[in-house]
């Protein structure tokens, strides 16, 4: 939301050099698809997660926090901390939306910077109830209404995870193929009550190889995500913009919306692992055979 | 001989809410249910209606029936209690031949004299008694009560809210929680500017108990950065935490202009700022504040953000339910009061919105932004 010349009055006004900003760059720290696993934050539980896919790419993972020294208190009176995350395609993309965060302050206030070596570069509300950093790929938000512990320390543990966790330069591919199959009528068609009001499809694909797992549509803007619980295996995560999955008695299918071509149709299928990375397995749909992307 | 109602559709034409309803979803993660009322289901779906698309069309419904097999019988649903206000009235008579299963799938009803433009925007629960009769002159049987949830609204909603696809996975589809509200709050108006005049009297009217401004830290967007987690107001809105009591005017026009749009309105969420220096504001009292003062001890707003009309530009009207400011505007003597709304963002000391908000010396320097308007995804 800011322009290039508020961007570089924020720049000037905290400090914040290009070059250094740069080399921090450089150390190539990257994240993709990074989702917090509940040890972020001691005596503290996730109460709530919700998951998104940014228009224009990007992803946002937001986190409702309950700590468990908190005194007993009625629903609205609860007292979270927030962890909003985002993530994006690049080092450019990320510093952008640092300044966009910024430029959300409705009024003015001077921020004061989080410690050396929490993110590239943070800052910090003067009444400490924000605390927002920026590391590599990755812009994070931390909020607390009443701050009952230091959000300073939780940014810097928050960091800390996500610079211990190891992340992979090759993407592992998850254990299941795509094949075309023969539509048949979709979930959606055989709840419409007329063939006529059903969304028709270009084509139908079966997962294979997922048996056991069950798809639940998460709440998400665009695209489409959906996630893959299984019993006897990893969290899978589905992301897709021109089709949508659906999880009926033959297993699990993937539906092309009509209009969409197989050519350009995509799909990311993401597999999350026991120590929380989500290894990415991309794939494009090209001339009715799944190719790998990466 | 029985007759038996297996289901109600509501919206028996996903590709369009001439004579359908719209194409809705509950909320965030959950879609709606199509047929919307179904015999021995634990759960109904609401359905919604535009008054525009049913102005001009005749509404019908769909039902699915079961009886003997091949027979003949009339079929209507009438108000169940005659004495209550029901927004759909009755349907027409219609006559059903049952075939060979002894079913009689999609069959349309038409409603006789639908009161929704009468009534204008609102959320209505009717309640219909189904009566069948095997000749002209036989008395009606009643086989059925179901209960439905109307919600009218003006016009089909407008961006973020969008009617295609009419898939589960699509999360744009307006939400039957926020039209609930919207329709609580728009109650009874007929015009998208009525509408959106009564949300953002609403929105602001929210404060202390639920939503509230808060000065310290500088106030970031608490709701809407970077797009718009209505699941969480709509929690805070129930009574839950959400995301907490604090909002800003970002998070102020994102809530109005999103609730307005799914009635059919056609606002933008956007900026006002100066590019250089913050600008000086009046005395007001924003929303949650018990009493009128300088915004934050200093005065100043790096930006503001308001839903607008149009093309958001000095001519457009603008709904801001973050503030209320004193009319007429300084330096006159401010004899009332006012949540500005529908009202021209102006020019300097042009007597409109830009001079209720912004202090004299200031009302040059505060410039409209169309550049920044947008509408927030929902999620």
């Amino acid at each position: 939301m800011l322009l290039p010349n508020q961007i570089n009055a924020l720049r000037s006004k905290y400090g914040i050099n290009d070059r250094l900003l740069q080399a921090r760059h450089q150390s190539g720290f990257f994240v993709r698809r990074y989702r917090m696993l509940g040890a972020e934050l001691a005596r503290a539980e996730i109460a709530r997660a919700l998951s998104l896919n940014l228009p224009g790419g990007g992803r946002m993972r937001k986190t409702t926090w309950l700590t468990q020294d908190r005194a007993p208190r009625r629903a609205p009176e609860e007292n979270p901390v927030l962890i909003d995350s985002f993530e994006y395609r690049s080092f450019a993309e990320a510093e952008q939306a640092l300044w966009g965060f910024l430029g959300e302050f409705h009024v003015p206030v001077q921020l004061g910077t989080t410690s050396e070596g929490v993110g590239d570069v943070g800052f910090v509300t003067p009444d400490g109830r924000t605390v927002a950093f920026l590391r590599g790929n990755s812009l994070h938000r931390i909020t607390q209404e009443v701050p009952t512990q230091d959000l300073g320390e939780v940014a810097a543990s928050v960091d800390g995870k996500l610079t211990d966790k190891p992340q992979t330069a090759q993407p592992e591919r998850a254990a299941f193929e795509v094949r075309k199959v023969a539509a048949r009528p979709t979930m959606a068609a055989r709840m419409a009550p007329r063939p006529e009001d059903a969304p028709t499809i270009a084509a139908q694909f079966a997962l294979d190889g997922m048996n056991g797992a069950s798809a639940r549509t998460a709440a998400a803007a665009a695209p489409v995500e959906a996630d893959l619980d299984s019993a006897d295996g990893p969290m899978l995560r589905i992301f897709t913009r021109e089709g949508w999955i659906e999880d009926d008695d033959e297993g699990l299918h993937f539906n092309l919306h009509a209009g969409e071509s197989p050519d350009t149709a995509e799909i990311e299928i993401y597999e999350d692992t026991d120590d929380g990375a989500c290894l990415r397995c991309s794939r494009k749909l090209m001339n009715d055979a799944w190719v790998d992307d990466d | 001989m029985s007759v038996t109602l297996q289901s109600v559709t509501f919206n028996h034409d996903p590709t369009s809410s001439r004579g359908s309803a719209l194409n809705i979803r509950i909320n965030g993660s959950t879609p709606a249910q199509v047929p919307e009322w179904v015999n021995g289901a634990s759960s109904t779906s609401p359905a919604a209606y535009a008054i525009s698309d049913t102005l001009t069309a005749r509404i019908q419904i769909a039902v699915d029936l079961v009886s003997a097999p091949n027979t003949r019988v009339f079929v209507r649903a009438i108000p169940a209690n005659p004495f209550e206000f029901n927004v759909l009235g009755p349907t027409e008579t219609a006559t059903v031949n049952f075939a060979a299963n002894g079913k009689r799938n999609g069959l349309k009803l038409t409603l006789q004299a639908p009161a929704l433009a009468q009534t204008g925007v609102g959320a209505f629960d009717v309640n219909w008694r189904w009566q069948y009769k095997d000749s002209f002159a036989a008395p009606w049987t009643d086989f059925a009560t179901t209960e439905h949830r109307i919600l009218v609204t003006l016009q089909p909603p407008t961006r973020p809210w969008v009617q295609t696809p009419f898939a589960a996975s699509n999360t744009q589809l307006p939400w039957a929680e926020v039209l609930e509200w919207a329709c609580q709050w728009a109650a009874f108006t007929g015009t998208p500017g009525a509408a959106s005049r009564a949300i953002t009297s609403a929105v602001f009217n929210l404060g202390p108990r639920r939503i509230a401004y808060d000065c310290t830290g500088g106030n970031p967007t608490n709701y809407s950065y970077p797009e718009f987690d209505c699941s969480a107001f709509l929690e805070r809105l129930a009574g839950l935490y959400g995301r907490g009591p604090r909002v800003n005017c970002t998070d102020c026009a994102t809530i109005v202009s999103t609730f307005a749009n799914a009635l059919g309105a056609d606002l933008w969420q956007s900026r006002m700022f100066n590019q250089v220096v913050p600008f000086r504001c009046n005395m007001m009292r924003l929303i949650g504040a018990p009493f009128f003062g300088a915004v934050c001890g200093t005065g100043f707003f790096n930006y503001h953000e308001v839903a607008w009309e149009g093309a958001c530009s000095d001519l457009d009207d603008v709904f801001d339910a973050c503030l209320e400011v004193f009319f007429p505007a300084p330096p006159a003597l401010g004899l009332s009061t006012y949540v500005p709304q529908d009202v021209n963002f102006g020019w300097a000391f042009g007597n409109s919105y830009r001079d209720y908000l912004v202090s004299p010396e200031s009302r040059y320097i505060c410039q409209a932004q169309p550049t920044t308007r947008r509408r927030r995804l929902v999620y």
